[in-house]
């Protein structure tokens, strides 16, 4: 698939309509009380046979909130989705999805609810706008059909058939599919797998748009740059339980965790004693992990001033989302 | 909302060139080949009777062509959808398990009952097979209860079956045997008892002999086969029951 110059500006021509439905949301959200989460998980527990795919999970989102549930492949990530979809039932502890157990949830309920599922296909042989239309005729009060298509990027290929479109296409079908009953809380697993950068980019701008219209959303990505752009907080999940749980900024400790300095030490040069001892040699380069990087760096400029050398390469790197991950994830060994 | 979502189901099945095909085609296909190659008017017998191999079979092909589209095709379109997470998708909406089910079958049958009135037309054109009214509404009576069966027994069958792939060598498995035994191709008057029996015992030679009954008779009452069609609607409650007790939504693979 290529990218498309429509693309980047369908959130843009979007606005206006934003606006409009954010009406309903608000008086919504505006209804429910303040503090009681939309879900609410205890002590979930559930097993393939010997294999436990899901232990001791707690978790709570509240409204209004994206929360991403981040992990290995394996890690239990579709299976809690699963069941706080309703289409698994949990084998013990307490699951509460807008106020009632998803596994005996009244068809009402699913109003409420929009669901991006991991593996579906397109209706083949229906276009993109009957399949909206089919899906909308299920709900209540649905949203409107041009609206959800523009909101998914598919107002051009309205008239396509099921079998011709692409695979990023089809994810935003069932994007457009899981908007057009104008849910509240939205499940959304993997949603831009397949797509390309631009889409990718797009559907951000779309996931960051339903955020703020008040829809809370859950999101299973492999993407960290989504998960940083989108989520206000982040659940990794490994080997069916929670590993680490915060916001984007400080999961698993990233804001205290130390930084590293890099340089390359000019021939001949030599670092005092007390840098010396914490750092590294790395392919001719000096690695300095630091957890004071003000300190050292301080330490480092004035030694290199007074030497009359200029240490032009230096960089100061944080540990990024994906660096966390893998160090929270990485004792599991289930990276399969 | 099960008219809105046959509506959707109908223009689906318009559009798949399969369905068309294996549907509305080869069931006249057939018709015009068993009857054309019987020319001269050689003659069978139903239930005792002489029977011109034309009128034998009009009725044989419209019980067959049941088979095929609410057995045979139904059966993979709905393990095809369940597999490709279509009705995953369709379940995670308020739409109920009903609405889904009544829309599909209705659907299928009207498709079906597309491919009896060419059949029909086929048969009163070049063959020279007429109906009259009262036999005419018998037929139809006993052609839809034959679908509906069917249809139940196709929803049944996919509980047992995991996969797309494994649908067709299983379809053709349970229907060919079934077909020969019933009365389509060959009359049952000539089988042995043994078969007649197993035959008796399966739907679709109730369905096969009660059509013929109705292309055969020349009134209404002499056209309804009140055994066969208690035999039929026994077999398609059985199958509906034992279905929704059975059926899922999800494919056998749906979480790992």
């Amino acid at each position: 698939m290529t990218a498309r110059p429509s693309e980047p500006t369908i959130t843009g021509m979007l606005t206006p309509q934003l606006d409009v439905a954010s009406a309903a949301h608000r008086a919504r959200s505006a209804q429910a009380p303040a503090g009681i989460p939309v879900i609410r998980v205890r002590g979930l527990r559930k097993a393939y046979g010997d294999h436990l795919a899901v232990r001791d999970v707690d978790l709570d989102v509240h409204r209004g909130e994206v929360l991403a549930l981040l992990g290995p492949n394996g890690a239990g990530k579709t299976t809690t989705i699963s069941i706080l979809e309703g289409f698994l039932e949990a084998d013990a502890g307490e699951v509460d999805v807008l106020g009632v157990d998803p596994a005996k949830a009244p068809l009402a309920w699913r109003e409420r609810v929009g669901m991006v599922l991991q593996e579906s296909a397109p209706e083949a042989s229906l276009t993109v706008r009957e399949c909206l239309q089919l899906h909308a005729g299920w709900y209540r009060a649905p949203r409107d059909i041009d609206e959800t298509l523009a909101l998914a990027g598919l107002t051009d290929r309205a008239d396509r058939r099921g079998a011709q479109l692409s695979g990023g296409e089809r994810r935003r079908l069932d994007v457009a599919l899981a908007l057009v009953g104008d849910p509240e809380l939205l499940f959304l697993d993997e949603p831009t797998t397949g797509f390309d950068p631009a889409a990718r980019r797009a559907a951000w701008d779309t996931i960051a748009g339903l955020r703020d219209l008040g829809v809370t959303i859950v999101l299973t990505t492999h993407y960290m740059e989504e998960a940083e752009r989108l989520a206000d907080r982040i659940v990794v999940l490994a080997d069916g339980h929670v590993r680490a749980e915060g916001p984007p900024s400080t999961l698993g400790a990233r804001d205290r965790a130390a930084a590293t300095v890099r340089f390359t030490l000019p021939a001949g040069a030599e670092l005092p004693d007390e840098l010396a001892s914490r750092a590294t040699a790395m392919r001719g380069r000096i690695e300095l992990l630091s957890a004071a990087p003000m300190t050292d760096l301080h330490a480092l400029s004035g030694w290199a001033l007074e030497a009359g050398l200029e240490l032009s390469d230096i960089e100061v790197r944080r540990p990024t989302l994906e660096d966390v991950y893998l160090d929270l994830t990485r004792t599991t060994g289930s990276l399969s | 909302m099960i008219l809105h979502t046959l509506r959707y189901e109908l223009l689906a099945l318009a559009r798949n060139k399969r369905a068309r095909v294996f549907t509305l085609g080869f069931p006249v296909l057939l018709l015009v080949v068993l009857s054309g190659l019987s020319g001269n008017s050689p003659t069978t017998t139903f239930d005792g009777a002489s029977v011109s191999l034309q009128r034998f079979f009009l009725p044989g092909v419209l019980a067959m062509s049941i088979v095929t589209s609410c057995f045979a095709a139904l059966v993979q379109v709905v393990v095809t959808r369940r597999h490709s997470g279509i009705y995953r998708r369709r379940r995670a909406t308020p739409v109920p398990a009903h609405v889904l089910v009544a829309a599909q079958t209705l659907a299928t049958t009207i498709l079906g009952a597309a491919a009896a009135a060419i059949l029909l037309v086929v048969g009163k054109a070049f063959f020279g097979v007429g109906i009259g009214a009262g036999p005419l509404v018998a037929l139809a009576l006993t052609f839809v209860l034959g679908a509906l069966c069917c249809c139940a027994v196709a929803f049944l069958v996919a509980t047992v079956v995991p996969t797309p792939e494994t649908a067709q060598p299983v379809v053709q498995f349970v229907m060919f045997p079934v077909l020969f035994i019933s009365g389509i191709w060959f009359t049952r008057d000539d089988m042995p008892q043994w078969l007649r029996s197993i035959g008796d015992a399966l739907p679709v030679a109730h369905i096969s002999d009660a059509l013929h009954q109705a292309v055969q008779a020349s009134s209404f009452t002499g056209a309804i086969a009140p055994g066969d069609l208690a035999a039929i609607a026994a077999w398609g409650l059985g199958a509906a029951w034992l279905a929704s007790r059975r059926f899922s939504w999800l494919p056998s693979t749906a979480t790992a």
